[in-house]
């Protein structure tokens, strides 16, 4: 009988060491069909195109808000949420009881996903040289990806450049690899103002002249965001380099006398001016018909100035923004050729170019304006040209979260530094200029499970 | 099947044996009977008292056994019966070969000899592990179509968790020892872990159910057993001379819902509160927003009167007339109907030697709660056994099928303003507030669109959704017998399941007109584009699964010496398990020809109530889903003297979690085991306990999270937002460190039963520590993840089980008390992460379906509360601390709060629960009744929600206790109503003290009576039962003094009658 068992479970026990490595092929098939490791070229570049759940194009809201463009009637007031509120009247404490915020978050999935796509992408083997060139591509995407986002957490999260030494000033975490257990601290906001200029350098290398859909960046877009990212350093000699290498590869002007102010948002998302298109989170006062225009800007277009009607709509006792790019109620966050000629236009006036300036202001203002309603003007002075191209900035970029960027850099200026005033009921709220207000604080999670230097408040 | 194997192997082993134990021996033969009917006792036990040596009964009830010469005696058991000693001379003498009768135990309801654990069966007397065994009579004792509901309260360490209403079916044995992984036991039956919806189990079919949940009773499952094991046996064929016919109706009345049992504020109440908020302009954003949110009819009419379009009469007449409206009384009237449920099964068993048969058909017809909604189930089995070659070779086969199907024709409404109306008194059908406010609703038809009222009693019949599905099972075995003790098998299972559903809203349904009015694009020349036609819309959906078990094991079952035994068992098994489906939607549908239209699906339109841009659904979509596991186990357990035995048992399991390593898919787990039985010593001399066992075990479990793996992971999806682009969803960030979770058991207990049965029982502690556990932890969001999921918890269970089981009378009046107690300490040991003071608040108190976040030292289901200073006595705020002081800084309060400020109040789940049942028979009548309690836990009671009110909504009646005036504070703990919604005073009040009620209860759970005919000479029927029985009939007791069921606390369970009958033939 023992030799039975033993003739017996002896082999049974080798087979059952020898099957189950060997049944390596037999549990390698995939759990599930849509399930994959990304790791090819197409697979990348599908991780890149998630504008869904990790919101690849989508950037910050809560500048608007906090912006001059707007004010909050009387009705809408009681739907703000918290965060609105506080964000509305320039809190101290912000995100109070909110572990996390969209302005901080989704960038950083945004950097997760570039930062994956750069490291799996050196792995892959280019077969074909069409392959090599859609590898490069990607690249191209994943590095402009990353330096968007760091930028929109650099605009929101860390001092303004010039209103301090930028080498000892804290900027944000630079995150540089797909790694989730390494924790990064903040970098000082020369460094990231470089890691996103190296960024945007090396995605204009490889990215093609425009892009096949305006939801992917292109070398244009990469360049208008140098062009943007130079100006808030004050550095305009290259803003003017990268405005004008951007608008050589897209110089899309959109005539606003072709636009038709009849649909509730005349422009499509998909106009020839969007760049590179991204929206802002859904936040409710979106949706609100007591949130206007501020009212010293809208009294500020004159007669014959088509965006008074295409970018306004009658609201429930004032004038409510619909001119958003993105072609619906959420706003445009993105990069338009709009910005860029009037950065180059303001970089042409800070170097003193003003003839090239006002030719310039002449083709894009008059593109604005109804047939006949606008008359060339030609610039004498530097200081009333500023003026006159920083007022065509405010009226054709609001809404955009630009206008909270060049608070902040226009703040450090003594002349051009102004308070900003809210009211609400009886309260009377107050933000100076260069006050440490102009920066967000980093949400609380970060700041215990980082362990990262909050921003001072006053 | 299996029982008959193991007769079959027993009795020829110990044939074998007894000839070889000594020339001198002589053969006792015999036969076992059952009583009433004198059927065979197949594998009734025999047994030499005091020693080792016995037999089994054979298909016949027949026995051989080797004795010396002398006078013995033996006791001969059976399931369910009860046991007889029997002295007897060797050689025997009688004229006739001894038979021996065995009479039903009515009492003896758990105690069951032999355990299956789905791979093996084990004599109870030789088990070391942790097995309940509920018999058919307990199962059959309840009536439910579903099998799991039949097993509460009469299973011992088994609950319901009601603080998830939103998960059917969520039960747990012995506690919750995973975190973020499945927390359901696996289901086994039949042998193979069954993968389909429990409700294709036809409990009629069922013979009895084993729950393991210890170590050495369920490691043997390996990485799946980890929170239990319930190991389901189906009917099997016998051997008797006639077929035994079994037949069972059911018919069930479950009283309609009770509509009135929600707690909210009055309507008048209501009303006030509305006319109050809107002439605080409240409502005024939500008037003028964009995106059209609804508004009340009492708000709306105040809008018109305020507006002038109405006069401030015509708008106090509406308004009254709101005033006397209640919505539920017309939900009752039109919707809501009492439960009517029919439940018939037939069944027919018998055979010969050589084969034997089970054939079963069952069928369910139930009529839901609510109008046009019926499912029905139609159960076929069939089972055969054959013992061929000398009984040598067994093949046996189970074909089971079930179809089963549901339709609807009509959903309750269910999100309403309290006093709209479904129909008007002349009986027009009335229109509800819902998607739009009723200013922009109204608009639609004047400018083209179609009608887009919301009309719930049109709609009866106009949405026609069916659901059907087939399922089969065809089990097959062969086992042949090497050797007396040593016999091979081979099991597979093919289970195969498709389904489908069609859900057709009709054209004229508001579902498919809100769909055409949304994407429906008015022109300028006020011509209305229709990018959706006109038509019904067919949404389809089918799946498919399939799964192969393949199992082959050798079994040895031997004696090593005269007093030695050894059971072991070798196995390796493989299963695939793969499920496809796809979905796919018509619009324009033509129900009548089949016909539908084309739509744009790449162009984003505009959708007509927000102007947002949208493209039109398109939930198309093909799914497929492939789980494999490969295995190898072993056990074995070694007796000696029947008083010792030692179990060992190891099991490897690999599966395709993806990404996971080769090496670490493989993951070891094993069980170790002794026990002793005193009882059976020398100097065991206590004559009141006859029976006394101990055991002990220690072994791993395992459980399997299939949703993470070490690579980083992404589900392709259709679609991205801006360019409709295929893109890639990141699911998972990868983790190279992931291990499987790890839960060892240590399981203390002994078995006991007193002279004649008058008490038995057992009393079992364990331990579970589950390490490694999969956790979910937040991180910092500068690493791309706002929290990684990882092995990174570790968690403790202390727990005691006791089962007693007492006779108090058997006389003419037969009572009989059966107690279940089970007492569970469960705490988090580890959590390598920290969680926001909110997350620790949600649970319990932010509605259902939030998950507990764990925290370090306190049960995984705690109910924390905030430090809190009740109502500031000049405004009503509720009022909490900040730094130790009494603050109404909300923000900073909830921003500043830490962990260690939070207040246990206790656990969200019974901590000692059980129930008592008692039986009692007298004459033909028997009565049982089972009285459940759950103590030991904590609820939070709903309240007031503020910010539901200042949107427009009702909210907890709670409200019109608020404070109003200073002094209130004395009176009331509801916080006064606040100028502007502020969410962090909502959840400051919301995770109060005050609010946190025990939830200690006691039930009476059902009633069961019954007649029965009994057996007797010229009765046609062997046996024929009448039962009535009423279930869920109320509340004996709760610490509480809410008028609130603390587990049933927003739906009240609905009071149950059935009446039914079986007969035995």
């Amino acid at each position: 009988m023992k030799n039975t068992i033993s003739n017996i479970l002896y082999p049974l026990l080798l087979l059952a060491f020898a099957i189950l490595p060997g049944c390596a092929e037999f549990l390698d098939v995939k759990p599930d069909i849509s399930m994959v490791v990304p790791g090819t070229v197409d697979e990348l570049e599908a991780l890149l195109d998630d504008d869904v759940l990790r919101s690849m194009n989508m950037g910050p809201g809560i500048p608007v808000l906090s912006s001059d463009d707007l004010f909050a009637g009387e009705g809408a007031l009681p739907s703000f949420s918290n965060l609105e509120r506080n964000v509305y009247t320039w809190q101290r404490d912000v995100f109070a009881g909110q572990p996390g915020v969209t302005e901080w978050n989704v960038p950083y999935q945004q950097v997760f996903n570039a930062n994956l796509v750069l490291e799996r992408i050196g792995k892959v083997v280019a077969r074909t040289a069409a392959e090599e060139a859609k590898k490069n591509t990607v690249k191209g995407r994943a590095l402009f990806y990353r330096a968007f986002a760091f930028h929109c957490l650099a605009e929101s999260f860390a001092a303004p450049y010039g209103a301090s030494d930028p080498a000892s000033t804290p900027g944000i975490p630079l995150r540089l690899n797909a790694n989730v257990n390494d924790l990064v601290p903040r970098s000082s906001l020369r460094d990231t103002y470089a890691a996103i200029i190296s960024d945007l350098r090396g995605a204009a290398e490889l990215l093609p002249p425009v892009a096949d859909f305006r939801s992917r960046p292109s070398r244009a877009a990469a360049h208008a965001l140098l062009a943007r990212v130079y100006l808030l350093m004050g550095d305009y000699a290259s803003s003017l380099a990268h405005a004008e290498k951007s608008l050589a590869d897209n110089p899309a002007l959109l005539d606003y006398k072709t636009v038709d102010g009849s649909p509730a948002f005349p422009f499509s998302g998909n106009q020839q001016e969007v760049l590179f298109q991204s929206i802002v989170t859904a936040y409710g006062f979106l949706f609100s018909n007591e949130v206007f225009v501020d009212g010293g800007l809208l009294s500020s277009y004159a007669e014959g100035d088509l965006r008074r009607e295409l970018f306004f709509s009658q609201g429930h006792g004032g004038a409510v923004f619909r001119g958003n790019y993105t072609g619906q109620v959420f706003l445009f966050s993105g990069l338009a050729t709009d910005e860029v000629r009037i950065t180059r236009m303001e970089c042409l006036v800070r170097l003193g170019r003003l003839q090239e300036a006002a030719s310039a202001y002449n083709e894009f203002v008059g593109s604005r304006y109804a047939a006949g309603a606008f008359g060339p003007v030609s610039f004498s002075d530097a200081v009333s040209a500023l003026d006159t191209v920083l007022s065509e900035r405010r009226k054709s970029l609001l809404y955009r979260g630009i206008r909270w960027m060049d608070l902040r850099r226009l703040n450090t200026d003594p002349v051009r530094a102004q308070t900003l005033r809210r009211t609400v009921g009886e309260e009377v709220f107050e933000l100076q200029p260069g006050s440490l207000r102009y920066t967000f604080p980093i949400p609380d999670s970060e700041i215990s499970l980082n362990g990262l230097e909050q921003n001072p408040r006053d | 099947m299996r029982k008959g194997y193991l007769t079959t192997i027993l009795c020829l082993f110990l044939l074998a044996i007894g000839a070889m134990a000594g020339a001198n021996a002589q053969t006792l033969e015999g036969r076992v009977l059952l009583l009433p009917g004198n059927e065979a006792a197949v594998g009734a036990t025999v047994v030499l008292k005091g020693s080792a040596k016995g037999t089994v009964a054979d298909m016949e009830g027949k026995f051989v056994l080797a004795l010396p010469p002398g006078g013995h005696v033996l006791v001969f058991s059976s399931i369910g019966y009860v046991a007889q000693e029997v002295p007897v001379n060797v050689p025997f003498e009688g004229s006739s070969p001894l038979v021996v009768r065995l009479a039903p135990d009515e009492v003896q309801l758990g105690a069951v000899e032999v355990l299956s654990t789905g791979f093996q069966e084990i004599p109870r007397e030789r088990a070391t592990g942790s097995f309940v065994q509920v018999d058919r009579k307990m199962v059959n004792r309840r009536v439910s179509s579903n099998l799991l509901e039949r097993l509460e309260d009469v299973t011992p360490s088994l609950i319901f968790n009601r603080d998830r209403p939103d998960q059917a079916n969520n039960i747990s044995i012995r506690g919750t020892a995973t975190i973020f992984s499945d927390t359901r036991p696996l289901v086994v039956i039949d042998n193979f872990p069954y993968d389909g919806p429990l409700e294709n189990i036809n409990p009629n079919d069922v013979e009895s159910v084993t729950v393991l949940r210890d170590a050495a009773a369920a490691s043997i499952w390996g990485a799946r057993a980890g929170n239990g094991v319930i190991v389901i046996t189906t009917k099997r064929g016998i051997s008797s001379k006639a077929p035994r016919i079994n037949f069972v109706s059911n018919t069930t009345l479950v009283e309609e819902r009770d509509l009135f049992y929600d707690q909210n504020m009055s309507i008048p109440a209501f009303i006030e509160a509305e006319t109050f908020l809107f002439n605080r302009g409240q409502f005024r954003s939500r008037e003028t927003n964009n995106a059209r949110p609804i508004l009340s009819p009492v708000v709306e009419t105040l809008i018109q009167q305020r507006n002038g379009t109405i006069s401030a009469e015509e708008a106090q007449r509406r308004i009254e007339a709101y005033g006397r409206g209640d919505l539920r009384r017309d939900l009752a009237e039109y919707y809501f109907r009492p439960e009517f449920k029919q439940q018939y099964s037939l069944g027919i068993r018998g055979g010969g030697e050589v084969h034997t048969y089970s054939v079963s058909a069952g069928l369910d017809a139930n009529r839901e709660g609510v109008v046009e909604n019926d499912n029905s189930r139609l159960t076929l089995g069939v089972q055969n056994g054959f013992r061929l070659a000398k009984d040598r070779l067994e093949l046996n086969s189970g074909i089971y099928f079930v179809r089963s199907g549901r339709s609807s024709g009509a959903t309750a409404p269910s999100s309403f303003y309290p006093y709209e109306m479904l129909a008007a008194e002349d009986g027009t059908h009335l229109p509800l507030v819902f998607g739009y406010n009723s200013r922009f609703v109204a608009t639609a038809e004047p400018r083209g669109l179609l009608n887009w009222n919301f009309v719930p009693l049109d709609e009866l019949g106009l949405n026609s959704f069916t659901a059907s599905e087939n399922d089969i099972r065809v089990n097959t075995s062969v086992a042949y017998k090497i050797a007396p003790s040593l016999r091979a098998e081979i099991l597979h299972q093919y289970w195969a399941n498709g389904r489908q559903t069609e859900n057709i809203s009709a054209r004229e349904s508001y579902f498919a007109r809100d769909l055409v009015n949304l994407f429906s694009v008015i022109n300028p020349d006020a011509s209305v584009t229709r990018n959706i036609p006109v038509g019904a819309v067919r949404d389809f959906s089918s799946g498919f699964s399939s799964a192969n078990y393949l199992r082959g094991q050798v079994h040895y079952n031997g004696e090593l010496g005269p007093r030695s035994q050894l059971v072991g068992l070798f196995g390796l098994e493989a299963k695939d398990l793969r499920t496809d489906g796809s979905l796919s939607r018509l619009y324009g549908y033509d129900p009548a020809f089949g016909t539908s239209l084309p739509v744009d699906q790449v162009t984003r339109f505009r959708r007509l109530h927000n102007n947002s841009l949208a493209n039109i659904p398109r939930p198309d979509r093909v799914t497929g889903t492939v789980s494999r596991f490969v295995s190898w186990y072993a056990n074995a357990a070694y007796t000696l003297d029947r008083k010792y035995t030692l179990s060992a048992s190891v099991r490897q399991d690999g599966s395709n979690i993806f990404g996971v390593n080769s090496n670490q898919r493989l993951v070891p787990l094993w069980s170790t085991g002794f026990s002793w039985t005193p009882s059976e010593e020398g100097f065991y001399g206590w004559n009141g306990m006859p029976f006394l066992r101990f055991k002990a075990t220690f072994g791993y479990n395992g459980n399997v999270n299939s949703s993470l793996s070490a690579f980083p992971t992404a589900f392709f999806r259709q679609g991205s937002m801006i360019s409709n682009l295929r893109y890639l969803a990141l699911a998972n960030p990868g983790n190279p460190d992931l291990r499987w979770e790890r839960i060892g058991i240590l399981n203390l207990g002994f078995d006991f039963e007193s002279k004649n049965s008058v008490i038995g029982g057992n009393v079992e502690f364990f331990a579970k520590n589950g390490s490694d556990l999969i956790g979910t932890v937040p991180f910092a969001p500068s690493s791309g993840v706002f929290d990684f999921t990882g092995n990174f918890a570790d968690t403790r269970t202390l727990g005691l089980d006791l089962a007693l089981n007492a006779k108090v009378l058997d006389r003419k009046l037969g009572w009989n008390t059966a107690l279940m107690f089970t007492y569970n300490d469960e705490k988090v040991t580890d959590y390598k992460g920290s969680f926001f003071i909110t997350q620790f608040l949600d649970y319990g108190a932010s509605g259902p379906g939030i998950a507990p976040s764990p925290l370090e030292g306190y049960p995984l289901f705690s109910v924390f509360s905030l430090p809190y200073a009740g109502l500031d006595p000049a405004t009503g705020n509720p009022v909490g601390f900040l730094d130790g002081e009494p603050s109404t800084d909300y923000n900073a309060i909830i921003a500043n709060a830490k962990p260690s400020d939070l207040i246990f109040e206790g656990s969200g789940r019974p901590t000692v629960f059980g129930a008592l049942r008692n039986d009692f028979r007298m004459g033909r009548f028997s009565l049982s009744a089972n009285i459940s309690y759950r103590l030991g836990y904590v609820f939070r009671r709903p309240t007031v929600n503020y910010t539901n009110l200042l949107n427009g909504f009702t909210t907890h009646r709670d409200y019109e206790r608020r404070w109003r005036n200073p002094g209130d504070e004395l009176l009331t703990d509801v916080p006064s109503l606040p100028l502007a919604n502020n969410a962090n005073r909502e959840t400051l009040y919301r995770s109060s003290p005050v609010l946190v009620e025990p939830g200690d209860h006691i039930r009476l759970q059902d009633i069961r009576l019954s007649y029965s005919l009994g057996s007797g000479q010229g009765k046609v029927f062997r046996n024929a039962e009448f039962f009535l029985y009423a279930n869920n009939i109320g509340i004996l007791w709760k610490a509480t003094d809410l008028d609130l069921d603390p587990d049933f606390r927003t739906v009240r369970p609905p009071l149950g009658l059935s009446l039914g009958i079986h007969l035995d033939l």
